[in-house]
C-alpha cells in the first residue's frame, strides 16, 4: 500500500512538470530578471552594458510627472468603471430575469466582453470621431453641441471608462445571473411566505447569498482594470497629453517607444506587481477553494 | 401598474441592448460600406448597399490592394490559426494533466492552486518585456513559438480552473475500479477520465483558442512581421500615414472577431468558470 | 516645431541662442541646452493657442483624422507631409484636383523636415539584394518613381529639376526646395521618443488650458528634458 502511495506521488509530481516548467521558464524566470534589472540603468537602445544605479530608478517612478499621472488615471478607474460596472451588471441581472427571452439577452451580451479589445477599440474609435462619430450625431438630434470626446481630458477619460464598462459589465451580468440561478428558488419563496415584499425579499434574502460572488467579481475586475492596455492603446493612445495613460500603457511607452528603456520599465512593473499581488490575497479570502475543488 | 412596470421595464432592456450592441452594429455595418459612407455626415446608420469591396478590393484604384481591401490577410491569417492552434492543444494537454493530478492527488494542495491563480493575475505588460529580451537571445522573436509560449501563461490557469472542476464532478470510485481492475494511474487517467471529460477538454482548448486569437499585447511586442504577426496586429496596417482605411479596418475587424464570438457563445457555459476560478458553476 | 522654428531662426535668436545644431535640433542651442524655454517658446505656443480655435477637433484628431478632415473638404488648410497628395487625388470632395489643391511654403517658412532611413540588418540573409535594392531606391530613377506615383518627396535635386518632374508638378521647385532650405530639424539623439513625450504632455496640458503658457512652464519641461539627457 506505501508503495503505491509513493509511486503515485512520483506520478502525480510527474503529471504537473510540464505546466512547472511552463511557469518557471516563461513566469518565475522574466520576474527575477526584471526585480534584477530594475536596479540597473539598461536600455536596449543602446550599446552600453547595464550600470548599477541602486534604487534610482524607483525614485525616479515618484519624481516622474507621467507616472503621476497614470496613476491617477488608473486609479480614477477603479473607482469610476469598477463601482460602475458591478452595479449596472447587477441591475441588468435583475431586469433582464424572467423577461421574456432572457437566454437571448444572457448570450448577446456575451459579445462586447468577448470582442477582441482592439477589434472593440476600432468601433469606439469611430464612434467618438468629432466630426462623423454617430455619438455627436445622436447628440446634436437631442439637440446638444457636438462633444471633443478625444480631445479635453474630462472627455477622453470619460471616454475610455465608458467602453470599459461597455466592454464589462457583461461580464459582471454574467457572473451575477449565474449566481441568481443557483439561489433555490425555495429560500426567496420561504421568505415571500414570511411576507417579504419584491424588494425587500431581494434586500434582505438575495442580494446577501450574492455577496461572496460580488466580491469575487470585484477583485477581479479591479485587477483586470489595473491592466488596461489594448483600448488606451487603440481609442487614444494616451491622450491627449497624457490624460489617458493607463499604468500599463506607461509602461509600455517606457519599455518600448521611449527606446527599450528596461531598466526604468522594471521599476514600474515591479510596482504593479506589488499592487496585483496585494488584491490577489484578497482575492484567495473570498474564494472558496475548499468547496469548489473539494480539497 | 403592472403595465408600467412592465413597460418601463420593456425601455430599460431596450436601452441596455442599444447600448451594448450598437458599437458591434456599426464595426459590421462599416465593414459592407463604400469609401464615401465609412464617414458621412449625417452618418449612414443602415447600409442600402452592401459591397463587398472592403473585402476583395476595388479595382484599378491608385492604392492598389495596400489598404483598399483584406486581400493581404492571409499570413496574418495563417499565423493567427497556427499560434491559436498549437497554444489551445499545448494548454489543454499541459492544464489537463496538471488539474487531474491536483484533484486525485491534491499535488501542491492550496499553496499550488493559488499559485496558479496568480499566474492569471499577472500584468502581461510584466511579462512583455523581460520575454522579449529572452526571447531575443534565443532568437525567437518574430517566430510563432515566441508567441505561443507567451500566450501559455495565461491559458493555462483559466483551462486549469476549468478542468478541476471537472474532473470533480467524476466520482472517484471509477479510478478505484480502474485500479482494482489493475490499471496504473496514467492508464487511469488516459482510458477512464479523459473520455469522461471530452466536453470539458474541448470547452478548455476552444478557450484557449479564443484568448490567443485575440490577444494584442504580446503579439504587439514579441513579433515584428508578417512571419509571425497575428489578426490583431494586422489591423494597424489600415492606419497608415496616407489615409485610416476604415472599411477594410473594419472588414479586419469583423474577421477576427467572427470565430471568437462563435466559439464563447458555444462555450458559454464553462467560460463562466474558468474566469471566476470556479466560484460560478454556470 | 513649425511654430517654434521661425523664432528659433531669426537673427535675434541665433544671436541668443548660437547656429541651430543638426543633431540638436531647433529646440536646442549651439551648446545643447534646451532653448524652448524662453520668450520666444512662449510665443511660439501662443500661436498655436490662437489657431486652434480655427481647426475642428484641435486635440482630439489624430494623425489620420487630419488627413481626412482635409480630404472631405471640411478644413481650407492642413500642414502635411507630401505622400497624402496621392490619396487626397482621389477623393471626390476636392475634384478637380489640380484647381482645389495647391501646396505652398509653411507660414513661417520654416517647415519641421522629416525622412526615412534604409539600412541593412547585421543578421540579414540577402545583404548584397539589400543593398541592391537601397540603391536603386535612391537612385535618381527611383526617386522619381516615388515622387510621381506615390508622391514621396525627393531626395535628389536632379530629380526636382527633371522635365518629366517639373512637367507633372510645376510648383514642386518652388516650394519644396524653399522647405528644405528652411527646415527645421528635430533632435536626432536616442532620448528623442522621451523628451518628445514629455513636451507633449506639458503642451497639451497648456492647450487645454490647465497650464499657464508661460517661461516657467516650459522651464519644467527643460528640466526633464535635461534630467532624461544626463541619465
Amino acid at each position: 500500500m506505501k508503495a503505491r502511495t509513493s509511486r503515485k506521488k512520483i506520478t502525480g509530481f510527474l503529471m504537473i512538470l510540464p505546466l512547472l516548467i511552463v511557469f518557471i521558464g516563461l513566469t518565475l524566470y522574466p520576474f527575477g530578471y526584471m526585480i534584477f534589472m530594475s536596479f540597473f540603468r539598461y536600455s536596449l537602445a543602446s550599446w552600453e552594458k547595464p550600470e548599477f544605479v541602486g534604487i534610482d530608478n524607483y525614485r525616479e517612478v515618484f519624481r516622474d510627472r507621467t507616472a503621476r499621472s497614470s496613476v491617477d488615471f488608473t486609479l480614477l478607474l477603479l473607482v469610476t468603471a469598477v463601482p460602475l460596472e458591478i452595479l449596472l451588471g447587477i441591475g441588468i441581472a435583475f431586469l433582464f430575469r424572467d423577461s421574456l427571452g432572457e437566454k437571448v439577452f444572457r448570450s448577446v451580451l456575451l459579445i462586447p466582453m468577448m470582442v477582441p479589445a482592439v477589434v472593440a477599440g476600432i468601433a469606439w474609435k469611430m464612434l467618438y470621431n468629432f466630426e462623423f462619430g454617430p455619438i455627436n450625431y445622436f447628440l446634436t438630434l437631442l439637440g446638444g453641441e457636438k462633444i471633443s470626446w478625444l480631445g479635453t481630458q474630462f472627455f477622453s477619460r470619460l471616454g475610455v471608462i465608458l467602453i470599459d464598462v461597455w466592454q464589462w459589465t457583461p461580464f459582471v451580468f454574467l457572473v451575477i445571473y449565474a449566481g441568481l440561478q443557483s439561489i433555490p428558488r425555495d429560500v426567496v419563496e420561504a421568505s415571500l411566505v414570511d411576507g417579504a415584499r419584491g424588494f425587500t425579499a431581494l434586500r434582505y434574502v438575495e442580494l446577501p447569498l450574492l455577496r461572496p460572488l460580488i466580491w469575487v467579481v470585484l477583485i477581479i475586475r479591479v485587477i483586470d482594470a489595473l491592466k488596461l492596455f489594448d483600448i488606451v492603446y487603440m481609442v487614444t493612445f494616451g491622450g491627449p497629453g497624457s490624460a489617458t495613460h493607463s499604468y500599463s500603457f506607461y509602461i509600455y511607452k517606457v519599455g518600448v517607444s521611449f527606446g527599450w528603456d528596461i531598466g526604468y520599465a522594471s521599476a514600474l512593473s515591479i510596482l504593479l506587481l506589488i499592487a496585483i499581488t496585494i488584491l490577489t490575497n484578497l482575492l484567495f479570502r473570498f474564494l472558496r477553494f475548499r468547496e469548489t475543488l473539494e480539497l | 401598474m403592472n403595465w408600467v412596470w412592465r413597460s418601463i421595464k420593456g425601455i430599460l432592456i431596450t436601452a441596455v441592448l442599444f447600448f451594448f450592441l450598437f458599437p458591434v452594429y456599426w464595426l459590421v455595418t462599416t465593414a459592407f460600406k463604400k469609401s464615401e459612407a465609412w464617414f458621412s455626415w449625417p452618418p449612414s446608420l443602415v447600409v442600402f448597399q452592401p459591397t463587398w469591396e472592403n473585402f476583395l478590393g476595388s479595382e484599378g484604384e491608385f492604392f492598389g490592394s495596400t489598404t483598399t481591401a483584406i486581400a493581404t490577410i492571409t499570413p496574418y491569417l495563417r499565423n493567427s490559426i497556427a499560434v491559436a492552434l498549437c497554444v489551445a492543444l499545448f494548454s489543454t494537454v499541459i492544464a489537463a494533466c496538471a488539474s487531474y493530478a491536483i484533484s486525485r492527488f491534491r499535488v501542491g494542495g492550496m499553496g499550488f492552486v493559488s499559485w496558479i491563480i496568480s499566474i492569471r493575475m499577472l500584468p502581461p505588460i510584466a511579462s512583455a518585456l523581460p520575454l522579449y529580451v529572452v526571447f531575443s537571445r534565443l532568437r525567437l522573436v518574430n517566430t510563432w513559438w515566441a508567441l505561443i509560449a507567451a500566450h501559455l501563461v495565461f491559458t493555462i490557469p483559466f483551462s486549469v480552473w476549468i478542468l478541476l472542476t471537472f474532473f470533480n464532478e467524476i466520482p472517484r470510485e471509477l479510478d478505484e475500479a480502474a485500479y482494482v481492475d489493475g490499471a496504473n494511474t496514467w492508464q487511469t487517467f488516459r482510458r477512464v477520465v479523459l473520455p469522461l471529460s471530452v466536453p470539458g477538454l474541448a470547452a478548455v482548448a476552444t478557450l484557449a483558442f479564443i484568448q490567443s486569437w485575440g490577444e494584442f499585447l504580446m503579439a504587439l511586442v514579441l513579433t515584428t512581421g508578417k512571419e509571425a504577426q497575428t489578426l490583431p496586429i494586422y489591423l494597424g496596417r489600415f492606419i497608415t500615414g496616407w489615409r485610416i482605411a476604415w472599411g477594410p479596418l473594419a472588414a479586419a475587424g469583423l474577421v477576427t472577431m467572427i470565430p471568437v464570438i462563435l466559439f464563447s457563445l458555444l462555450m458559454q457555459r464553462y467560460l463562466l468558470r474558468g474566469l471566476t476560478f470556479g466560484a460560478v458553476k454556470g | 516645431m513649425n511654430f517654434f522654428g521661425p523664432y528659433r531662426r531669426s537673427p535675434e535668436s541665433i544671436a541668443k541662442f548660437g547656429e541651430v545644431n543638426l543633431d540638436w535640433g531647433d529646440y536646442f542651442t549651439a551648446q545643447g541646452k534646451p532653448a524652448f524655454n524662453s520668450e520666444e517658446g512662449v510665443q511660439a505656443v501662443q500661436d498655436m493657442l490662437d489657431l486652434m480655435q480655427y481647426a475642428p477637433d484641435p486635440l482630439g484628431s489624430d494623425y489620420g483624422e487630419t488627413l481626412e478632415a482635409f480630404s472631405k473638404g471640411m478644413v481650407a488648410m492642413v500642414p502635411q507631409w507630401t505622400a497624402c497628395l496621392a490619396s487626397w487625388k482621389e477623393s471626390p470632395q476636392l475634384q478637380p484636383f489640380e484647381e482645389k489643391v495647391g501646396v505652398a511654403l509653411m507660414p513661417g517658412g520654416v517647415p519641421v523636415s522629416g525622412g526615412w532611413g534604409l539600412g541593412i540588418n547585421a543578421s540579414s540573409k540577402n545583404k548584397e539584394w539589400a543593398f541592391r535594392f537601397i540603391q536603386y531606391a535612391t537612385s535618381k530613377e527611383g526617386d522619381t518613381i516615388q515622387w510621381l506615383k506615390y508622391r514621396i518627396g525627393p531626395t535628389r535635386q536632379s530629380v526636382v529639376v527633371d522635365p518629366q518632374v517639373v512637367t507633372d508638378s510645376p510648383w514642386l521647385q518652388e516650394v519644396y526646395v524653399a522647405s528644405l532650405n528652411g527646415a527645421s530639424h528635430r533632435p536626432r539623439i536616442p532620448e528623442e521618443p522621451k523628451l518628445e513625450d514629455v513636451f507633449v504632455g506639458v503642451l497639451s496640458e497648456i492647450l487645454l488650458g490647465q497650464q499657464p503658457n508661460t517661461v516657467e512652464t516650459l522651464n519644467a519641461v527643460a528640466e526633464e528634458w535635461e534630467r532624461a539627457l544626463r541619465k
